[in-house]
């Protein structure tokens, strides 16, 4: 069976850090990292299942995908926080923010 | 009676000379009305309670300036309030405070400002300058090494902030000399002329610039030669070495792009407000963005006192149709939304060109630019008298015009120079409709339909709609950002949520409030990411004292009640706590479209967060909360 996915894009290399073991590489077959200029894309899979469903916090902690910086996601053009579920087919842009102004 | 010609000399205390405390132990008093002169040495419990900036000028404000006073009037007093931190070795620590009774709010005004002033006045051997009263004639003064004299300034009043700079350095035979000044705006009692700082930083909001122009003083002149020291060197310098350890990677968007850099970031998330408040995107963004400003006008980054970040834009330009100097720097964030997406103007040029006449003029770029973009909705809905000249969304060179008007006062920019809360009341009911405004002064562009705990302190800010004494909602939600580390020192659960307003986001908003005042007291830029730890060990190294983490946050707890004090005194109640009804006003489209808060939920989260502050129902300090903080006797 086909596992739903979504993805996590970032515009920029600098504002997160992709750097899995060996060992956390071979846990997670299912992640299609794609790198298109400067655009970096994960197709992830979620919701697993009723009783296990993914937010965006714990997607990026399981394939040791690390934010450098502070980020906010848009979901499909929504802003949200990290504890947004997700849903099959999403598109999550990760936008970086600045404390002050 | 002349004034210029007097003279007047001081000394700061041995710890100070002796680079064994942070604090000079003098604040500098200045009466323009009769030339004298005299210093206030406060004791060292002083210095502990208030630690500098806000709360000094709170302190002066509450305590001698009379009720009700005229913004514009003798009565006021003008407060420049370095931090104790002021001068130190700690990076981002080269900042200072001003405030006065604000002209544009009739509130508290009480605004920072970078570069190399602040350090420079507390060189030259004081900790604060109040100055009350009025010359008969324009002057500035020289202040140096303890020495003060009133000058004359008929030959710089008039003059645009580079002028006068060049002017005071070469009379004064030296080249090193900070001024603070005002522009022609100031002169020229603009509601929300700002004080300028070497030439390009500015204190900004709440028309400081009208009241230094209404007491015919051109400028302030510096120059110190002492050195700021500490108490305890050993305890600051793991803070300072961790900065420099960090600040490559956590404040790397200050060194790459500025703030700038987060102006497409915060358009795609919704943050920015555009066409008056009224879309909820701006084709054409990326001409705005960091990365294009980057590549077409920024040249380099400027620094401040000690800063190692080097954030602050300089744009230097010149093609057939103009010329920018990069003497006035160029624009942040807040000002490229102010004139660029506010006002629909899509060349980034035109922007950048506004922004160097208000650091020419004195003008501060968000007051500006939400009167603009006001008065651009005014004329397309036929508000404005006939026969007028009047600018129109989208047009760069009448962006351009206004700021030569307003800062003039010439024809229709003499109306736009009282702000777009007083151009309403003169234009009817109807275009009271088109305001963005909280307590008169015009909101800084972090729209409150995302940002909704940041809208509740927009209400509560005690100098009218303020970011910097706030809480950033989007920020807020990153677990390992700032604002999540210091929330859970003192005890919060981290991050925040994103949407709406919580009893959970409402004690977010308690302590990081009360950080955020504290910065402004210590003064500190509000990009440096520290903790509450941190801040007790400087505050510690730097006055030779023991303060904990919950003394910190005292410090940022008297600010805002004495705020609060200050406001309840002017005649301000809790019904004063809101916002303009367009903020109310759901967008069609954008990111957040059909998002945003009522009236009546701010007002159900305002009653909460005045529980949380022990004040009563009408948003008054108890008496009981100011004896906890030790300000019983301020009411």
């Amino acid at each position: 069976m086909e596992l739903a996915t979504a993805t996590i894009t970032f515009y920029g290399s600098d504002f997160f850090a992709f750097e899995p073991s060996e060992e956390q590489r071979s846990k997670h077959d299912e992640l299609v990292y794609s790198v298109v200029g400067n655009t970096y894309s994960f197709k992830v899979p979620v919701k697993v299942n009723d009783m296990y469903t993914r937010s965006i916090q714990d997607t990026l902690d399981e394939y040791s995908i690390n934010l450098t910086r502070p980020a906010i996601p848009l979901v499909n053009g929504k802003p949200q926080d990290l504890r947004y579920i997700l849903q099959p087919g999403d598109k999550v842009v990760m936008l970086f923010q600045i404390s002050g102004g | 009676m002349s004034i210029t010609g007097k003279t007047f000399s001081a000394q700061p205390d041995d710890l100070f000379i002796n680079k064994q405390r942070a604090y000079t132990g003098q604040i500098l008093r200045v009466d323009l009305g009769t030339g004298e002169m005299w210093v206030d040495r406060p004791d060292d419990s002083f210095y502990r309670m208030f630690i500098g900036g806000r709360n000094v000028i709170l302190h002066y404000l509450l305590k001698e300036m009379p009720a009700n006073a005229d913004p514009l009037g003798e009565e006021n007093l003008l407060i420049f309030a370095p931090g104790l931190m002021t001068g130190t070795i700690l990076p981002g620590a080269g900042r200072h405070a001003v405030g006065a009774k604000s002209p544009l709010t009739d509130a508290l005004a009480s605004s920072e400002a970078g570069g190399w002033w602040g350090a420079e006045l507390k060189r030259a051997g004081f900790d604060a300058l109040i100055i009350k009263g009025k010359a008969t004639s324009p002057v500035y003064l020289w202040i140096k090494d303890g020495k003060v004299e009133i000058r004359d300034a008929g030959n710089l009043w008039g003059k645009l902030t580079a002028d006068a700079e060049d002017a005071i350095r070469q009379e004064l035979d030296d080249e090193r000399i900070r001024v603070a000044q005002i522009g022609p705006a100031g002169e020229n009692l603009v509601r929300y002329a700002c004080i300028m700082h070497d030439t390009s930083r500015a204190a900004g909001r709440s028309g400081l610039g009208a009241v230094m122009g209404s007491k015919n003083l051109k400028a302030v002149a510096v120059r110190g030669s002492w050195s700021v020291g500490v108490a305890d060197l050993d305890r600051i310098k793991p803070v300072q070495k961790w900065i420099f350890d960090q600040y490559k990677t956590m404040m790397a968007w200050g060194t790459e792009r500025g703030t700038p850099g987060s102006v497409e970031p915060n358009h795609e998330v919704g943050a920015m407000a555009i066409n008056n408040y009224r879309d909820g995107s701006f084709e054409g963004i990326e001409k705005l963005g960091g990365d294009h400003l980057h590549e077409t006008l920024i040249v380099e980054h400027d620094t401040c006192f000690r800063c190692p970040v080097r954030c602050k834009p300089v744009v230097d330009y010149a093609d057939d149709e103009m010329t920018i100097n990069q003497r006035y720097g160029g624009p942040e964030y807040e000002t490229i939304g102010a004139f660029g997406t506010l006002c629909m103007i899509k060349d980034p040029r035109y922007v950048a060109k506004a922004d160097e006449l208000c650091s020419a003029y004195g003008i501060d770029t968000i007051s500006a630019g939400g009167t603009i973009a006001f008065t651009m909705e005014a004329a397309d809905k036929g508000f404005l008298p006939d026969g007028t000249s009047a600018p129109h969304f989208g047009d760069g060179e009448a962006l351009v015009d206004c700021i030569h008007h307003i800062a003039n006062r010439q024809g229709l920019g003499d109306l736009m120079a009282e702000g777009s809360a007083r151009m309403a009341e003169v234009l009817g009911q109807e275009a009271e409709d088109m305001l963005a405004v909280a307590r008169k002064q015009e909101l800084p562009l972090h729209d409150p339909r995302l940002k909704q705990t940041m809208a509740m302190g927009y209400a509560l800010s005690a100098t009218g709609a303020d970011h910097m004494h706030n809480l950033n909602d989007t920020f807020a939600t990153f677990p390992g950002g700032d604002i999540a580390v210091r929330l859970e020192e003192m005890g919060v659960e981290a991050p925040l949520e994103l949407w709406g307003i919580s009893e959970h986001k409402i004690e977010g908003f308690y302590y990081e409030t009360a950080f955020k005042n504290f910065f402004d007291c210590a003064v500190i830029c509000h990009f440096y990411p520290y903790t509450f730890q941190q801040m007790s060990d400087v505050i510690s190294a730097a006055g030779g004292w023991d303060l904990s983490i919950d003394d910190i946050n005292d410090i940022g707890l008297r600010a805002i009640n004495l705020s609060r004090l200050f406001l309840n005194r002017e005649g301000f109640t809790a019904a004063d706590d809101k916002l303009s009804d367009r903020i109310y006003h759901r967008l069609n489209d954008g990111p957040i479209a059909d998002k945003g808060l009522t009236p009546e939920e701010l007002d159900h989260w305002l009653r909460i967060y005045y529980q949380r502050m022990d004040w009563d129902a009408d948003g008054r300090p108890t008496d009981e909360a100011l004896t906890v903080l030790g300000v019983q006797d301020y009411r």
